[in-house]
This record gives structure tokens, sequence and C-alpha cells, in this order.
């Protein structure tokens, strides 16, 4: 019994002393870190996306209490945390605008044409490189998804054979802009209402060959609107998206609809995608 | 004379089950009748594309330089035939991604240009003299890499070359180009090694081949005396005719990972290039045609052809009889290493060794699965590398550890897409594992 009792204070003893030791290194040779970074931390959402630049959240938080880094560089970070962040920093907070991605292209399986059975890697990369997954437009969207893999926020849906950003879940962070091998999504202002969604560079004819939903730059939606579109080469541009509403969209009169408002876009195929999901 | 060299078995490859060589082997040669038009890619060596020279409506004999090389690794191109040059067109790659190229409204003429020199007498003529002969007509390496052929004739002075290793080996199945020029020009190839052999300041001359192709042993030991070439014939195992495997196979010398042959005293040559070295020197003439194994089940002559550079190869598969049956795929080179086509515009460049159909019942169609670690292609892969791991890696976007794994020795062959149950695109993968880590490393 007695044997028992001495361990057990031998023990705590052995404890206490290395629980004194501990808290005094603890205090000597403490690393001052700028409690600062802790809270910039915090506020930003830890999604770790790498959109900014930096290795993850806390380097950034890191780079804006150390180096003075802008917090609006986070993309994915709301207005109201951008300003909680600048008054962390005691700076002012400027006006941030919000970005997302869109895909311009609507060559979805039932508009565009295949042109080879591709039955390779499941990587818009790999088939860019390999007759571009079979698709015979080699400007449009190969549709395997390789940005929706990459997007850390899951805003983007492939369905039926195109890449559909979901504006409301986007935050306009880039990532799917650097991995499509097609460089067909580009971050415009999240305000759009409308896009020529087409990306091919070729004439008219040559893009009704394989698509039946293309921009052939008939130029009617410039001329409905010579402000918001702009001709470059074979390719419309709406330039001022913000204004391409369903009543601009409507006057225009695209003739094959590759104009179209963002709503009309996100139902695009949904019909066609539904009848496959019943099948399968 | 047959060489006493006993050949080494390299570790790894396969022996394909079907070799399809007889289809096109015994046929004679064939010239096709000239074409109305020719649809030149413009960039057909590796390295920077030659500079075009010429513009739309120009007249051009044959032979005519139409681009000028741009640098040291780089190769002039050449007009194939006479006549006017047409548009500026693009048209699909071997791997379906457009390109340019320039159209050649033939004449019909067919008539050659002021000729480069010929020197009949170049065991006289100067090493260097030779050696810009060999960029001037615009030779690249015509076994399917298309490195220019001067570059590779001009190793560094440190590195101490010993050995030509003629490379006759052809070991993709179906493939029967090299077979059909030894068997009616081997002296032709045998004095193109000569030449390279003159320029590498070297005597010792091996000649790689495979043993199922007796014929063409035949008629190289008839001309070999003359050259002192010695002729190894060797097991017929998929990838002989790789670099690595061939000088293994033939000196048993190892090139470690990321290194040259020129790094173990050797420089290989393929036949083909070999002929075309000759035609350049003795007669003059810039590489403007090749020997290409037009082959295939659903053909209804398939054979070997002279074709000219720019042949559409829809017009290729005309000459062979045009199709009997139904076809599953269309290949542009060998089986193994050639890339699936998707458009009959696509045409014959200077590295284009094949054009091969498949019946669809060859076509073996298949969704991939996961790995199995069945390690089938870890015994097959002649370069010794993990693939079940690196497939995995790959898989997962992990180039860091695919570099790790030394992805970057991959030669391509194919062996581990063809062995694995599983249907993986293992090369595929390794292609774009290569592609990004080349990207990452631009970037630093
Ligand atoms: S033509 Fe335009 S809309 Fe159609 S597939 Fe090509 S890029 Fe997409
Ligand atoms: S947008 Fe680009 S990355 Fe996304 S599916 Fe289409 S081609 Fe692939
Ligand atoms: S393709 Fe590459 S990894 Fe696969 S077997 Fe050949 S060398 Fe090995
Ligand atoms: S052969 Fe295919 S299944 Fe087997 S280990 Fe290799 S990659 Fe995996």
């Amino acid at each position: 019994m007695e044997s028992v009792l001495v361990a057990v204070g031998v023990v705590a003893l052995v404890g206490l002393i290395l629980g004194v030791l501990i808290g005094f290194t603890a205090k000597k040779f403490a690393v001052a870190s700028d409690p600062r970074i802790e809270q910039v931390a915090e506020l930003l959402p830890g999604a770790n996306c790498g959109g900014c630049g930096y290795a993850g959240c806390a380097d950034l938080a890191k780079a804006i209490v150390t180096s003075g880094a802008d917090p609006a560089l986070c993309a994915v970070c709301s207005a109201e945390n951008v300003a909680k962040i600048c008054a962390v920093m005691g700076v002012e907070a400027g006006t941030k605008e919000r970005k997302v991605a869109v895909v311009y292209c609507s060559g979805d399986r039932s508009h565009a044409k295949m042109i080879a059975q591709y039955n390779g890697l499941n990587d818009c990369r790999a088939a860019a490189s390999l007759h571009g997954g079979g698709k015979g437009c080699r400007f449009g969207c190969i549709g395997l998804g390789s940005c929706a893999r990459s997007c850390p926020f899951g805003a983007i849906e492939i369905r039926n054979g195109l890449a559909i950003v979901h504006p409301e879940t986007c935050v306009g962070c880039g990532k799917c802009v650097d991995i499509c091998p097609r460089k067909l999504i580009r971050l415009v202002p999240a305000e759009s209402k409308g896009h020529v969604y087409c990306n091919s560079l070729l004439k008219g004819p040559q893009k009704k060959k394989y698509c039946s939903i293309p921009c052939i730059a008939c130029r009617k939606c410039v001329k409905a609107a010579p402000e918001v579109f702009n001709p470059q080469g074979f390719l419309v541009r709406a330039v001022k998206p913000e204004l391409v509403d369903a009543e601009l969209v409507k006057s225009a009169g695209c003739p094959t609809g590759a104009l179209q408002t963002v709503e009309d876009h996100l139902a695009l195929g949904q019909a066609a995608g539904k009848e496959k999901e019943g099948a399968a | 004379m047959i060489s006493s060299i006993h050949p080494k078995k390299f570790a790894g490859g396969i022996h394909p089950e079907n070799e399809g060589k007889e289809l096109s082997a015994n046929e004679p040669l064939r010239v096709p009748p000239l074409l109305e038009k020719y649809t030149l890619p413009i960039h057909q060596n590796i390295g920077a594309p030659p500079k075009l020279i010429v513009k739309k409506g120009d007249e051009v004999r044959k032979g005519q330089c139409i681009a000028e090389a741009d640098g040291f690794i780089s190769v002039p191109l050449h007009a194939p035939t006479s006549g006017k040059i047409g548009d500026a067109v693009e048209i699909p790659g071997a791997n379906g991604v457009a390109v340019p190229a320039i159209e050649i409204l033939s004449d019909g003429a067919d008539e050659w240009g002021a000729c480069l020199e010929p020197y009949p007498d170049w065991k006289n003529t100067d090493r260097e003299k030779l050696k810009k002969r060999i960029q001037e007509a615009g030779i690249v390496g015509m076994g399917g890499a298309a490195f220019p052929t001067h570059a590779k004739l001009s190793p560094p002075p440190e590195k101490i070359i010993d050995t030509l290793i003629v490379n006759a080996a052809e070991c993709e199945p179906y493939l029967t180009a090299d077979d059909r020029l030894l068997r009616d020009s081997a002296e032709k190839v045998l004095t193109g090694a000569a030449i390279a052999a003159k320029i590498l300041k070297i005597s010792r001359i091996l000649v790689g081949i495979e043993n199922n192709k007796p014929e063409a042993i035949e008629a190289l030991s008839a001309v070999s005396e003359k050259f002192s070439a010695e002729i190894v014939p060797l097991h017929v195992r998929y990838p002989q005719g790789g670099e690595k495997q061939l000088i293994y196979a033939l000196t048993g010398r190892k090139v470690v990972a990321g290194g040259l042959p020129m790094d173990v005293g050797c420089v290989v040559q393929n036949v083909g290039t070999l002929a075309a070295i000759c035609e350049a020197v003795t007669e003059g003439h810039p590489l403007i045609e090749r020997l290409v194994t037009v082959t295939g089940s659903p053909l209804v002559r398939p054979g070997n052809f002279v074709l000219r550079l720019g042949t559409p190869v829809g017009k290729a598969l005309e000459f062979a009889g045009g199709v009997k049956g139904p076809v599953g795929k269309l290949i542009l080179g060998g089986p193994m290493m050639g890339f699936a086509q998707s458009s009959l515009e696509v045409a014959v460049s200077k590295n284009t060794s094949g054009i091969l159909l498949l019946a669809p019942e060859e076509v073996r169609q298949f969704e991939a699965g996961p790995c199995l670690s069945c390690g089938r292609c870890v015994d097959a892969c002649p370069m010794r590398l993990l693939v079940s791991t690196l497939s995995k890696v790959c898989e997962n976007e992990r180039y860091d550890l695919a570099e790790e794994n030394y992805v970057m020795s991959c030669l391509e062959c194919g062996i581990c897409t063809y062995v694995c149950p599983a249907g993986r695109p293992n090369v595929q993968h390794f292609r774009l594992a290569k592609a990004e880590i080349n990207a990452r490393r631009r970037k630093k």
C-alpha cells in the first residue's frame, strides 16, 4: 500500500517540476506574434483556395498584418468581413466589386457536334491535346470538368457536356480560369445579366459546321445596342454585360441563340439533363 | 557481315500477339501518281518552326526551299513538287490540334528546281560541310521523334562517341517501311551510315535489326562488308527500337534516367533518316518524300508507298485501294505509339511512319477502372518505372510525386496501357504529367 503512495507521490512531484519548467520556458522564450494575425485569419473564409496568390488563408492573414497586403485580395471574403479586417488593421476599406466566372460557350451535347469518340482520360487538359476530346469546335467547352473539379466552392456544374457556372455560388477566385485549357472562362462583374456565350474565332459558316448555337457575327446585337456589344473579328462580346437584360436579348434577335441572359443560360439543357438522369 | 555480338535482352517489353506485318511486308514498293494539291504542315521538326519565305501565288520548283530554318534546332522545309503556292490554311496535326500548313498546287510537271550541289566524293568532303548539308536538306529523325539530325550529329566535344547504331529494329507491329527500304536499298542506308560515321569521326557501325526480317538482313549482309558495318539480329520484342533499349541490347551500356545516348558513347539513327542523308549528300536532294506503310485489314491493297510530304491521309488510303469493310479506328503511326485520328485531312509529315486502319473487331473499347495493383505494367515497362504508382499519383494530380517517380523517363511506348486489365489510360496520364511538369519548370 505504501509503495503505491510513494509512486503516486513521485509522479506528482515530477509532474509539478516539469510543469513549472514548461511554464517558465514558455514565458521566457515566447515568440512574439501579432494577435491581429489570428483575428484577421478568423475573418478570412478559411477555404484555403489559394486564389489570392498566397499559400492559404493563414498566409494571407500574415501578409495583411505584416506586409500590408490588401484584404480585398481575397475574392471570397464578404464585403462585411473585409470591412472588419480593415477595422482591425485600422485602414480605410475600399469598395470591392464582386466578380463571377462565366464559361463563354453554349455548345452542349444537343448543340455541338462531336467528330470522334473520345475514350481517354477524363481531364480537359489531356483531351485538349488529343482531338479536343472529340468535339468538332476547337474553341468550345470540352466538358470533361477540369474546372468543376478545381473549383473549391463547387460552383461549376457539368451539364450535358457543358460547364455552367452558378453565379450565386461562384466567388470569383479564378481557379477555373487558370485550369481551363481552352481559356474560355473569364471573370465578369457579378451584376452581369447576359452574355454572348461563344468563344470561337472561326468564320460563321465554319462554326456552323460543328455547332448550332454559335455567334456568327451577324452583328444584329451590335446594331441594337452598339455601346453594349463589341465585335472582335468573327466573335461579338458583350462588353457591358450588366446591361444585357431579357428585353435587350429579345430586341436584339440573335438568330442562333448565342446571346442569352444568365438565367436562360442556367436553364440551358435543363430538360435534356433531366431526361438523361431519368433514363439512367 | 553478321556480327558475333550476342545481343542482351532488355528488361520488360512485350511481344504483341498480332504483328500484322505480313499485310504489307512482301508487297513491292509503290510510287503513287502526283496529286493536284499538297497541304504541307509547316512545323515538322522538334525545335523552332521554320520561317515561311514564299507567299500565295509564288511559283516554286520541286525541292525548292519554302521555309528557312530558324536557329540551330530547326530545319528548312521544301516544296514536294513544282507548282504554285496556295493558301495558308490550318489542318489537324497528328494529335488533332490544328497546325498551320501551306498548300502547294501542283503544275503536273514535277520539275526539280536548282538543286543543292551533290557531293559524290563525300569521303573527301569537309565534315562541317556535310553537317550543314544535312540541315539544308531538312532532315530530321524519321523514326518518329523528328529531332533535327544535324543537331544529333553534333555532340559536344566532351562526349566521346565510339559507336553509330543503325536502328533497323522496326519493332512496332504492322509497320514494314524500314524493312522494305532495307530490302530495296540497303546500300543507300549504309552509305548514309558511313556519312554519319564520318561526321562523328568514328568507324564502328552496328546495325540492330529484329530477326523477323530475314530478307532485309540478307540484303544488308550482302553490302555490309564494303562499309565494315556489323549486323546484329535481335529478338523480336517491343520496344526493341527504343534508343535506350537498342543501345543496351547491342552494347550492354545503360543510359541513366535523364541521360542521352551520347552519354554512353552512342548515336542512334533510324534507317529512313540515313537513306535521306545519303540522298541529300550524294544527289543533293532535300527531304520531300518518305516511305510510309499504309496498312490494315479493312484496306483493299495495303503496302508501302513513297509519299510526298503533305499528302493527305485520305489520299494515301485511296492509293492503297480504298477501304473494303467497316473501319473501327484510323491511326497515324503504329498501333502502340501512334495517334488515333479524327480527320482524313491530316497530312503525311517527316515523321509519319505509317497509316493504319483497324477493323471494328480489332479495336477494344473500354471504360477505365481503378488500378488493381496487379503489377503487369511494372513487369512490362521497358524503362523500369513503377507504373502502377505513377498511374495513381497522376490520377490524383500529384505531379510532384510523379516527377520523383521518374515520369520524365517514360518513353510513351504504350505498353502499360496495352497490358492494363483495368483499361487505364496510363500513357495519357503521363503525357499530361510531363506537360504539367514542364510548364512548372518553365515558370520557375
Ligand atoms: S461555336 Fe461557340 S458555342 Fe459552339 S461549341 Fe464552339 S465556342 Fe461553344
Ligand atoms: S470550361 Fe474549360 S475546364 Fe471547364 S469543362 Fe469546359 S473545357 Fe473543361
Ligand atoms: S509508356 Fe512509359 S511507363 Fe508505360 S510502359 Fe512505356 S515507358 Fe513504361
Ligand atoms: S496494369 Fe493497370 S491495373 Fe495493373 S497495376 Fe498497372 S495500372 Fe494498375
